[in-house]
């Protein structure tokens, strides 16, 4: 499967929070111990999954930007458990929209966001754990927090 | 009514709403549904000028929406804004009977652009 090129996120991400986003890519994600979540994809027409994981704090801040939060805002609104309905209900769409970019093959739908792996399950579950590609990302988001974003994907049956 | 928004997203509906006032659109008045099946209820009372429509909703997609629309004869121009983007996608909204498809993320210039032959110059 050929992997998303950092210039194409970029692009997509720019021009969604018309903010100044960069991502970089790299050879492996360090773990950290910032909180993560997990964004779960169907992959038509290959019956498969994608599955993006991404640092908290990085989706919080595309999100509040789309909603025209401050970063010392958004820094707020993560610290509170479960996330408030206005920045989880802008952090799906931030990855409903990533839908476009995140495979260059077959077309990818934005199904969930999971908190904790253990509830990556079915065909996603399978390229979680099993992934044939994994592309790991540098994010910058000019004036809010950055983050990691890395991307679980199978190959596309042939 | 003089649009009807229809998208499952709440944060969708509002960036929508601020890009039809960015695009010079004002004083209109935008009705939202959550999905397909809130819009047709809306639709039963209500005419719109225009639908805007996401493609990916639960309970009724905005594909399955817009057919319901034209099988009650209704011809209302019926536009897409959607993460969805593929040739086959917009061809089948198309064939469908949809005027246009906008592909997020987007400016207040293809709003413009998309909306202006329907609603007139903003």
């Amino acid at each position: 499967m050929s992997e998303p090129t950092p210039y194409a996120l970029s692009q997509l991400f720019t021009n969604l929070i018309g903010r100044k986003v960069t991502f970089a890519q790299t050879t492996v994600a360090a773990e950290t111990k910032v909180k993560q979540v997990y964004g779960i994809y169907t992959l038509f027409p290959y019956e498969t999954a994608i599955v993006v994981k991404s640092d908290l704090p990085l989706l919080g801040s595309l999100a509040g930007v789309l909603v025209g939060l401050p970063d010392a805002a958004v820094k707020e609104h993560l610290k509170v458990n479960p996330i408030e309905e206005l920045l989880r209900d802008a952090i799906h769409e931030v990855l409903n929209i990533a839908s476009a970019v995140i495979t260059t093959e077959g077309r990818a739908v934005f199904t969930k966001l999971v908190a904790d792996p253990v509830f990556i399950d079915g065909a996603a579950g399978k390229v979680f754990k099993k992934p044939d590609h994994r592309s790991y990302f540098n994010v910058l988001v000019d004036g809010y927090q950055g983050g990691k974003l890395t991307i679980f994907s199978q190959l596309a049956p042939v | 009514m003089d649009i009807l928004l229809v998208d499952d997203s709440k944060t969708m509906r509002g960036i929508v709403q601020r890009a039809i006032r960015q695009a010079g659109f004002r004083g209109l008045t935008v009705e939202e549904a959550e999905n397909g099946v809130q819009a047709l209820e809306k639709l039963r009372t209500d005419q719109p000028k225009l639908i805007l429509s996401d493609w990916n909703m639960p309970e009724m997609s905005g594909i399955d929406f817009l057919v319901q629309v034209r099988a009650s004869a209704n011809k209302v121009p019926f536009g897409f804004i959607t993460s969805e983007a593929s040739a086959a996608i917009k061809e089948l909204a198309m064939n469908s009977g949809a005027s246009f498809l906008i592909s997020k993320p987007f400016s207040p210039e293809t709003m413009q652009e998309a909306l202006s032959p329907i609603l007139g110059k903003s």
